[in-house]
């Protein structure tokens, strides 16, 4: 595509935080709208879904702090785990509707490299099935694009 | 009285063309064909159809630069 600017991805934070999330040893894929995005799906969202295996809240704390992202955990005022910045997109998932345990899930996602980072992104088909299952007003907005973007995707698939 | 019928654009694959294309609109006219097939047999819509293929064109950090709301620059 025409452009003179450098594609720029993840924010050098982000970049810093999800580096030293793999240092830490945590276990995360990205799930939600930019899982669906980096598969093709012509759709924009706010942030960066990210779902963690259980037992990595030391692990997400320590990265955060490596990385200079503003992490606050969840319950410290009734709130979910949020975290804050700048050039921060981030959000943490505490569950996905519709799909089974993290760990279940994960024979169902692939590696992309994003700004050289290998990054686990929950496969279509799985977005597609939690969206249909939280159905709330936002996730039954993004599915007729979410679908077309999984007709395309097997197009790919098929002839590349 | 009803007017003339408007051409549904997405269905219009077989339209009239220009003489001469650059290779580049051959190849996004051809990815527009392809969505509009795609969504003969499936129903979607071809824009969503064609974005996405577009989309599969790009590196994983275009992707995410066509994704958001807000940028991720500093």
């Amino acid at each position: 595509m025409a452009g003179s600017s450098e594609p720029v991805g993840l924010s050098p934070t982000e970049q810093a935080f999800l580096r030293a999330l793999h240092s830490e040893g945590v276990s995360f894929m990205l799930v939600g709208v930019t899982a669906a995005r980096l598969q093709g799906a012509p759709v924009v969202t706010e942030d960066i879904d990210l779902w963690f295996a259980e037992g990595s809240q030391g692990g997400i704390v320590a990265a955060a702090k490596q990385a200079g992202v503003v992490y606050v955990p969840g319950g410290v005022a009734m709130n979910p785990p949020m975290f804050g910045g700048r050039d921060v997109r981030l959000d943490q998932v505490l569950s996905m509707s519709g799909l089974g345990s993290f760990d279940e899930e994960l024979a169902n996602t692939s590696v992309r490299e994003v700004n050289g980072i290998p990054l686990r992104v929950l496969n279509l088909e799985r977005i597609i099935e939690s969206k249909r299952a939280a159905n709330r007003d936002k996730d039954r907005a993004v599915l007729p694009a979410l679908e077309a973007a999984l007709v395309a995707l097997r197009s790919r698939e098929r002839t590349p | 009285m009803a007017g003339p019928r408007a051409r549904s654009y997405s269905h219009d694959v077989e339209s009239e063309r220009p003489v001469e294309l650059s290779s580049e609109q051959e190849h996004y006219l051809s990815l527009w064909q392809e969505a509009v097939l795609l969504s003969k047999n499936t129903g979607h819509d071809p824009s969503d159809i064609y974005h996405a293929l577009c989309n599969l064109e790009l590196t994983p950090e275009e992707q995410l630069d066509g994704g958001f709301i807000r940028a991720g620059r500093t």
